[in-house]
């Protein structure tokens, strides 16, 4: 008799442990066609229990130990979601914020309000999910939280929820990061109608579908433009490849952020006024912001809070691989020519360490490389070479029918935009068109032309 | 089989129906020639029914025409070469016109900064300094190896080998791996500035000599330059 009630009781606390695990609940597709209320459900994630999740109370806080108020906080806030699925970056988001600072991670589930087919109803529904959040962090706050030590984290409409969040606490929050914010029925509002500067200490924005689902103006106190903001590489570029086609540039944004939580790599941002200047190479210089160079994009980008002119109505560029790594090794490659001809053509450029290569087209458009004249380039090469030994250059002009044409460079200067070494450079090059050339590059000698 | 029967028509109201559009088509002339010698007996009863007047009128003219057309075609303009075969062989001769006038072009393109007349090149511009030389013996031959191995540098390269006249290396100092050398260039009066600024600036030469340095064989036998030893100075 005792032995099976012992039995039966074992059984009821596996039950119990179990039941604790809560995640992000799904909807079915008839729940989305039939639309949903409101309902938010706040996900609790610590380095504790790791990938289990526990369902917050809003009010009663004292029943998570787990919650250490002493400690900052981030949200991680979703966005409009159409079929009601769960968000496939969220474990990977979880995992990589754990890993990187010991925080109480709340994610908010609002799948019930923006697992709905209507894209205005979800909208509506954010004014909602941003009241309740408010109240809930009233209630941390009667609890001990700091606001200074709260991050939120928004993706599309949830950019515009933490702004909602941030100015009903005057923008005492401490940071909220926007990813790819939305850009449908909230292009054109006023300022509190939507995410803002005034929202957070510090609100950083990423931009990278500002042509169909993003926001195309700034939003923040440093708005970053990935790879121009509006195509990103390796995404469909016809309607064929299905839905993929629709949230590939949109979803790309949590896939860059993601990637500079861990480190994996980080993107140096250039503030200029299109994303042709900045291809051109003509937004480089990084003097703006003291020692500190250029901003990094993504997670870290909060050291430059004090350094970012404001009003910010600068754009930030950068461009990235097509895959993760993100980040791309910048340079920037003068070339000085001496033909009595102009030549108009595109350049590749590859770098090659011990056993690695990268490489650098540098082919967005035409470049005119007139005597005497230098022309400046930006190389994005797509790797990291730890140990250079060698560069190698292509010169083309594409016109297969003309006769070949060759550059007579005088000197080709590659200089490291991510790291502080010296430039490197290499004299007197005949580039045959189409024609490899390799060499050892050496240190620029002092410059006089 | 059309044509056969409309020339041998006979039929009054068939000549009338025929000349219909050749009043209004514009090709009377033509039509007129063809239906004048209608003398025959009228064997075409089925073309000349009533329901087909319309037909009849335009029919057998574009036929015509079709007949026409491939007579002409057919035309032979001299020995067995006929219209046709002449209109197929320019249609083939235009792109191949294109492509060899191409590939001439491309083939006979010179590029301008290949010429030079080198009797132009008359204004001297000097090149002094010295180099430190690791594993130095006063062997014979040492200084010419040294001046040979200048020159060729100089001389292969496609932005100052032109230009290049003679590197000359000083007799060596006694007990000291240091070389004096100098090297001359010549310079054409045209465009002076511009090429001591740029193509013959101090910077090129002293950097076309540097970057050679750096690319030297360190365990090779022959002599090694130290390349941060590299000392140079212009004058002209």
């Amino acid at each position: 008799m005792w032995q099976y009630l012992a039995v039966a009781l074992l059984i009821s606390v596996q039950i119990n442990k179990a039941q604790t695990c809560d995640s992000f609940k799904s909807l079915t597709i008839l729940h989305t066609i039939h639309g949903t209320n409101v309902k938010v459900r706040l996900l609790l994630y610590t380095r504790i229990d790791g990938d289990c999740g526990s369902l917050l109370s809003h009010t009663n806080l004292s029943a998570h130990p787990q919650l250490n108020l002493s400690r900052p906080t981030a949200f991680v806030i979703h966005g409009y979601r159409p079929s009601g699925s769960r968000p496939a970056w969220l474990n990977q988001i979880i995992e990589l914020l754990l890993a990187r600072s010991n925080i109480n991670l709340v994610v908010v589930d609002w799948n019930h309000g923006a697992g709905t087919v209507n894209y205005l109803a979800a909208v509506k529904n954010t004014q909602k999910v941003a009241e309740n959040l408010t109240a809930f962090i009233n209630v941390m706050q009667d609890h001990g939280a700091n606001l200074s030590s709260i991050h939120l984290i928004g993706v599309s409409l949830g950019a515009h929820i933490s702004g909602f969040v941030g100015a009903n606490f005057h923008g005492q929050i401490g940071r909220i990061t926007g990813l790819d914010a939305a850009g449908p029925t909230f292009t054109g509002l006023l300022p509190e109608e939507r995410l803002d500067p005034t929202d957070a200490q510090f609100v950083d924005v990423l931009h990278t579908d500002i042509d169909s689902l993003g926001f195309r103006e700034t939003l923040g106190h440093i708005d970053f433009y990935a790879n121009g903001g509006a195509d990103q590489p390796n995404c469909p570029k016809t309607i064929f490849s299905g839905e993929y086609y629709f949230k590939c540039d949109h979803q790309r944004s949590v896939n860059l952020f993601m990637d500079t939580i861990n480190g994996t790599c980080s993107s140096r941002v250039y503030p200029c006024l299109s994303y042709k200047d900045y291809l051109d190479g003509k937004c480089l210089k990084c003097d703006g912001f003291g020692n500190m160079g250029c901003p990094l994009f993504g997670y870290d980008s909060i050291k430059w809070k004090d350094y970012l002119p404001q009003p910010n109505h600068a754009k930030y560029y950068f461009s990235t691989n097509g895959g993760s790594p993100y980040c791309k090794t910048n340079f920037k490659v003068d070339v000085i020519v001496w033909n009595t001809e102009t030549q108009m053509g595109y350049i590749t450029v590859k770098l090659y360490g011990d056993s690695e290569e990268a490489v650098a087209i540098i082919k967005h458009k035409t470049l005119e490389f007139k005597k005497y004249k230098e022309t400046t380039l930006l190389a994005g090469f797509d790797r990291d070479i730890s140990s250079l030994k060698k560069v190698s250059v292509k010169f083309h002009t594409g016109k297969s029918l003309q006769p070949k044409h060759k550059l007579r460079i005088l000197r080709l200067r590659l200089t490291p935009l991510d790291r502080t070494e010296k430039p490197l450079c290499r004299y007197d090059i005949l580039l045959d068109e189409d024609k490899e050339v390799s060499f050892m590059p050496v240190q620029c000698g002092d410059a006089t032309f | 089989m059309n044509m056969e029967m409309l020339t041998k028509t006979s039929d009054p109201s068939w000549n009338n129906d025929v000349r219909v559009p050749t009043e209004t088509g514009g090709v009377a002339g033509e039509d007129a020639e063809l239906l004048s010698p209608q003398t025959n007996g009228g064997n075409i009863r089925e073309v000349n029914s009533g329901q087909d007047h319309q037909r009849n009128g335009r029919g057998p003219l574009s036929t015509l025409e079709n007949n026409r057309l491939y007579k002409e075609l057919n035309h032979n303009v001299f020995w067995k070469v006929r219209v046709w075969m002449i209109i197929v062989f320019i249609i083939v001769l235009i792109p191949i016109i294109v492509v060899i006038s191409l590939a001439i072009c491309a083939a006979t393109y010179v590029d301008k900064d290949d010429i030079y007349d080198s009797s132009l090149f008359t204004v001297p511009q000097y090149f002094n300094g010295s180099f430190q030389i690791s594993n130095f013996s006063f062997k014979e031959g040492a200084a010419e190896d040294l001046q040979l191995k200048l020159a060729d540098l100089y001389r292969s390269s496609p932005a100052l080998g032109r230009y290049f006249s003679e590197a000359k290396i000083y007799p060596f100092r006694n007990v000291s791996n240091v070389v004096d050398y100098q090297l001359t260039f010549v310079l054409p009066e045209d465009q002076l500035e511009e090429l001591r600024n740029f193509t013959l600036s101090k910077e090129m030469v002293h950097n076309v000599f540097r970057q050679f340095l750096y690319e030297q064989d360190q365990d090779s036998a022959s002599t090694y330059i130290i390349p941060v030893s590299l000392i140079m100075s212009s004058r002209h």
